[in-house]
């Protein structure tokens, strides 16, 4: 299995991960447009965009009209697809075990050509504030969304991916409109597909490429998301919330203190600085750890403790956290913890447990080539760094210990750090 | 002699084949037993009464089930006697009413008999369906007529699959069958013509009176010692060689190699025809024509990823689905009990603490090292409910091997059997008392956590109301009261329990080989007590299903939330009891399974009340589920809306485009289920369930079949049970302004 890179005349750059056998084909269009991407250039000036507004275009790609809507019209050809905006990029993706070649020239040109009129727009306004209603009742959510905010006070990490009601109800045709010249044109779009394909498959774009537009041709080459100056520092060290739950929870976010040596490694490195980072946190507080062992054991968090990590242009962090019935004590517990492990620095323990982590993650790759859908969204992802999965898997060679544990320690600092409580509210 | 003082629900018939038209009856037969506190009971006839009434034209193409087959089949699908009739001359020239009068009400004490729409008895064959139904009516026995089950359009009978095997068309017979076709027999000491040739068989002669596939070769599985072995086979007359017999005999090539079977018992199952019987000038074009045969039916083997059983072991089934197109194996091994409150709550908490640490590994740290070690090895075990039937599934999800031969599946396997096997005891042969209570916090918070989620919260609360305090209404997940009373020692008694009295049956899938699976049941026949040799545990009556006896509930919360949670639940008053749920399934797909569906096109793109709106069926508890987060001031318009949807289904009144699409998206979805171990793994255990197998073109076919009309009706089944909506504050606060 190998993947076939290509661009395609309408500068659409294609990847093809050909895997036979298998009845399922997916397809994934990549766009280089996210929530933090809150300015682009268009027509020679800058736009500031509110909120939101990738999540938005997201909606009115899929938006409805009379044949009910691209969502419908692809299902009723045999496609299960779907989409979703991440901070940093959107993606549009399907997988069918019918007219994939018909599918993948519908959605494509869907995603190519929005169709932003004014009734469209309008149609998705509230559904699309009924769907943060939705994720304001979730205790997790919430949370995530008031750590960003208080760690950052500039970036546009701070702000939910889908904005806020009133963001939303500001977003206006012109904003859309920008992005839909800037972003959604095939030389800025990756095109992935995987399963018994073939270039063959591949939709001709040529007519919304940038020849036809006429657009200021610098905005194609130039994108231009917005530059701030964002602190090391955090804006708020502490929220508490409370909300109608049965089981509070906490979040513990560490601001990265090197977000800008980040931003300027080379893509292999910065992967392989995320992977072992990962690993290392994993070896720290994952199930397998003795903190975890000993925070379950005092019934101070439960199965849904996790850490993870965001990386971001200009804004990276880490989190930590999950269900607590005393959430205070968990979180106090997990910074403790987690400061006594970076002074000690690694044991003959972890050592041993990380390169075992090493060894299920690469079987966990391995594994994951099993599933077409799965194998096709990787390489969809990996499209962010302009890599192929393959060459991801070389990432785990030599990965180490000591490195590890220098990057965290200077990645993360108490007086960067900010804590999230979810309190059940009294009824 | 029959204990009369026992009630019983009878299933009346001949049952030749226990083909899935039969089956369809038998759970007609088991559910509303168990509902009317019965005993479930078949009532059939040791010969077949067609040798008796002279009607041999039906059984000319012999019969499909000997007795001790049939019976083996009856009670594996849940019948707890069969009640054999000799069918005699004097028996047949029973009147009708004389039949029914002192056979089947006095002498069986029926309080419930259920037949096949075409069912005729009493002298002459005088007696029918209607007849029955008002005997019934004035004797105060119910009576259910189950409908002809159609396959591919045609109506499923023993007489239409015998003509089939005697066509030679097994692929369609073995769908109508539900199973592939069996014949059985001793093997012979033959002239060892096949052994010169270089193609050695074991060869017997089938049962006068058995129906035989027409003359030919065959694709075949060969079972002997609770073994299965890849196989061809030759049935016929021999006409190519010396020695043509005048009864056919059938010749099993095992494919792995000669293994001497002289003496032994045998079955043959029969997957598909490769050709017809030829006369062969020589025995060179002979041997030549074998090679093909043996190398067509290596390839059928080897390409085929259909469901098979690969061995038993003390009534212990291991089945597989073999694939060379993953990485990776699954092994499942499942154990079914009946469900309470008290043991769903115990195995919930016992899958959690035999996951996390074992006698080997006595910390998680040691167990999820060595799960890693093993390229990341998914052990797991989950607790299920189905009806009520308690299933605790333990799964090991590994790579099938690594290049460099250090570790291979048989390696995760051995873990999953060591933790099953040697759990964590401590001194007193208990569970440790410190990993019980952690394991029970954790599980504890996890279950409370439910309630943040306020639409899984609506869903809980409506489900409790819809089942009342039926075995029904007791979710999976577990029960808080009971788990904080449970302690080590009582989870040492539900685990012996597990060991020693439950069903169990495991499937293995992907590129495993008969090492490995050979490993597999040795070693869950060292672990597990054999099953009960005839009748499969059957809880209640399993599948139980679920009858509601309340009317309908519309209740409410008040909560501090942004949005209105709505949870409709409908019931399905006919109470369809079905394996073939296909009508129902793309009437869930239509109504809001999809976002080509009413409720998506119509309440959340047409009207914008609801971003999040969709719809799902539980055909065991009889139960179509509408959820929906709205915002609260549309919740009433919401629910009518919502309501609304499922009406225009019985009316009929939707544009065919979401028919076709709906079709579409099911087909699609089952299509791509092939590509998937888990999913391939899911549909083994649905058909383990039901006791036999449907494939997907079957369900698709099946699918393609519905029409307008069909969901018309099924859509009036369906009758509004129970809301519960959960609302916000400025919900509440228009109520107060109102009320």
């Amino acid at each position: 299995m190998r993947l076939l890179k290509t661009r395609h005349e309408s500068g659409l750059r294609v990847n093809i991960l050909p895997k036979s056998g298998f009845t399922k084909k997916f397809a994934g269009i990549y766009i280089p447009f996210g929530s933090v991407n809150t300015v682009v250039r268009y027509n020679g000036r800058s736009v500031r965009l509110p909120a939101g507004t990738a999540h938005y275009m997201e909606h009115c790609v899929f938006s409805k009209d009379e044949g009910g809507g691209l969502l419908s019209r692809l299902s009723a050809m045999g496609a299960n697809a779907n989409a979703f905006t991440s901070f940093d990029s959107t993606m549009y993706y399907f997988s069918s075990s019918e007219n994939f070649r018909e599918i993948l020239d519908v959605y494509a040109r869907a995603v190519m050509s929005p169709y932003l009129g004014q009734d469209r727009i309008e149609s998705e306004r509230e559904i699309i504030i009924q769907e943060l209603g939705m994720y304001k009742d979730n205790a997790d959510n919430s949370a995530f969304n008031e750590l960003t905010a208080n760690m950052y006070s500039r970036h546009p990490v701070r702000y939910d991916i889908g904005g806020t009601p009133d963001s939303v109800r500001r977003i206006r045709p012109v904003h859309l409109e920008a992005v839909k010249c800037t972003c959604y044109f095939p030389p800025s779009a990756v095109l992935t597909i995987c399963g018994d394909v073939d270039l063959a498959d591949v939709p001709d774009l040529s007519e919304y490429s940038v020849q036809n537009k006429t657009i200021d041709e610098t905005a194609v080459n130039d994108l231009h998301f917005g530059t701030v100056n964002e602190p090391l520092s955090v804006l708020k060290r502490e929220s508490r919330m409370y909300m109608d739950v049965a089981v509070g929870s906490f979040l513990l976010g560490f601001k990265n203190q090197q977000t800008a040596k980040l931003d300027a490694m080379t893509r292999s490195e910065f992967l392989r600085y995320k992977k072992r980072s990962e690993l290392l946190l994993d070896t720290l507080l994952g199930e397998a750890s003795d903190a975890f062992e000993y925070l379950f054991k005092r019934g101070l968090i439960n199965d849904s403790f996790g850490v993870s990590a965001v990386y971001l242009n200009g804004a990276s962090f880490i989190m930590i956290g999950g269900e607590s019935n005393d959430p205070e004590s968990a979180c106090y517990e997990v910074r403790k913890i987690l400061n006594e492990k970076l002074i000690e620095g690694p044991d003959d323990r972890s050592r041993n447990d990380f390169d075992l982590k090493v060894k299920m993650s690469t079987g966990d790759f391995v594994r994951s080539l099993d599933h077409v859908d799965s194998l096709g969204m990787m390489q969809s992802r990996m499209s962010v760094y302009d890599l192929d999965v393959f060459e991801y898997f070389g990432i785990y060679d030599n990965m180490d210990i000591d490195e590890a544990f220098n990057d965290l320690r200077s990645a993360v600092s108490d007086e960067a750090s900010s804590e999230v409580y979810v309190f059940r509210k009294k009824r | 002699m029959l204990n009369k003082d026992i009630s019983r629900g009878i299933g009346l018939g001949v049952f030749d084949g226990c083909h899935i038209g039969h089956a369809e009856l038998i759970l007609a037969l088991v559910s509303k037993s168990a509902y009317l506190d019965l005993v479930p009971a078949v009532y059939t006839f040791r010969n077949h009464p067609s040798y008796v009434t002279g009607d041999t034209g039906r059984i000319s193409d012999g019969i499909l089930t000997d007795d001790a087959e049939r019976d083996r089949l009856l009670k594996e699908k849940g019948v707890a006697d069969v009640i054999y009739q000799d069918f005699t001359e004097t028996f047949s020239s029973l009147e009708p009413e004389e039949f029914l009068n002192d056979y089947i009400a006095t002498g069986c004490n029926a309080k419930l008999v259920v037949v096949g729409y075409n069912f005729r008895f009493g002298r002459d064959r005088k007696g029918d369906v209607q007849m029955l139904s008002e005997w019934g009516m004035h004797n105060g026995i119910e009576i259910i007529i189950v409908k002809p089950v159609m396959y591919r359009g045609e109506p499923v009978s023993s007489s239409a699959i015998r003509k089939l095997i005697r066509t030679g068309d097994l692929r369609y017979a073995n769908g109508m069958l539900g199973r592939s076709y069996r014949l059985s027999g001793e093997v012979i000491q033959g002239q060892r013509l096949g052994t010169k040739l270089g193609f050695p068989t074991a060869n017997f002669y089938p049962a006068d009176n058995m129906c035989l596939p027409a003359n030919g070769v065959y694709v075949t599985r060969l079972f002997v010692n609770g073994k299965c072995y890849d196989s061809v086979t030759n049935i016929g007359n021999r006409p190519s060689v010396p020695g043509r017999t005048e009864q056919p005999v059938v010749e099993t090539m095992i494919l792995e190699g000669d293994i001497d079977l002289y003496g032994r018992k045998i079955d043959v199952e029969f997957m598909c025809k490769l050709r017809d019987e030829m006369q062969f000038e020589s025995l060179d074009l002979l041997k030549d024509s074998v090679s093909k045969d043996v190398a067509r039916a290596t390839e059928y083997h080897a390409d085929s990823e259909d469901i098979r059983v690969l061995g038993i072991r003390d009534n212990i089934k291991l089945s597989g689905i073999h694939s060379r197109r993953f990485a990776t194996n699954i092994l499942s091994i499942s154990i079914i009990l009946p469900a309470d409150k008290e043991r769903v709550s115990e195995y919930k908490l016992l899958s959690r603490v035999l996951t996390a640490t074992s006698g080997k590994y006595p910390s998680r740290n040691l167990l999820i090292n060595k799960m890693n070690s093993l390229y990341g090895a998914v052990i797991n075990c989950s607790t299920s409910k189905s009806g009520d039937a308690l299933t605790i599934e333990f799964t090991a999800d590994a790579l099938h091997c690594w290049d460099d031969d250090t570790y291979s599946f048989k390696d995760a396997a051995d873990l999953l059997f060591d933790m099953i096997s040697f759990p964590d005891l401590d001194e007193n042969d208990c569970f440790k008392e410190e990993i019980v209570e952690a394991e029970k916090k954790g599980l504890i918070s996890e279950i409370r956590s439910r309630e943040n989620d306020k639409l899984k919260y609506s869903l809980d609360k409506a489900m409790a109301e819809y089942a009342g305090d039926s075995v029904f209404a007791v979710r999976a997940f577990g029960d808080v009261s009971v788990l904080e009373g449970l302690d080590g020692e009582r989870l040492k008694r539900a685990y012996d329990r597990m060991i020693t009295s439950g069903y169990v049956y495991a499937g293995i899938a992907g590129r495993f080989d008969r090492k490995i699976s050979d490993h597999v049941l040795d070693r869950l026949a060292d672990i597990f007590r054999a099953n009960e040799p005839e009748r499969r545990i059957v809880p209640g009556v399993f599948p139980g299903y679920f009858y509601r006896n309340s009317d309908p509930a519309d209740k409410s919360e008040i909560r501090d939330v942004e949005q209105t949670k709505i949870c409709l639940v409908l019931e399905n008053t006919v109470g369809n009891v079905s394996y073939r749920n296909m009508g129902i399934t793309l009437m869930n797909e239509i109504l809001g399974g999809d976002v080509d569906s009413l409720l998506f096109r119509t309440v959340r793109e047409e009207l914008g009340l609801a971003y999040s709106v969709f719809s799902f069926s539980v055909p065991q508890m009889n139960a179509l589920i509408m959820l929906a987060g709205v915002a609260g001031e549309n919740s009433e318009t919401a629910v009518t809306a919502m309501k609304e949807q499922l009406s225009r289904i019985r009316r009929g009144d939707y544009d065919d485009s979401i028919m076709i699409s709906a079709k579409t998206s099911l087909r699609s979805m089952l299509v791509q289920s092939s590509d998937n171990l888990r999913d391939m793994m899911n549909n083994w255990s649905a058909s383990e369930m039901r006791g036999s197998y449907t494939r997907v073109e079957d369900l698709i076919d099946e699918i393609e079949r519905i029409g307008k009309d069909d969901l018309c009706r099924i859509a009036a089944w369906y009758k509004p049970a129970v809301s519960f909506i959960v609302t916000g504050k400025t919900r509440k606060s228009r109520i107060k302004q109102q009320g």
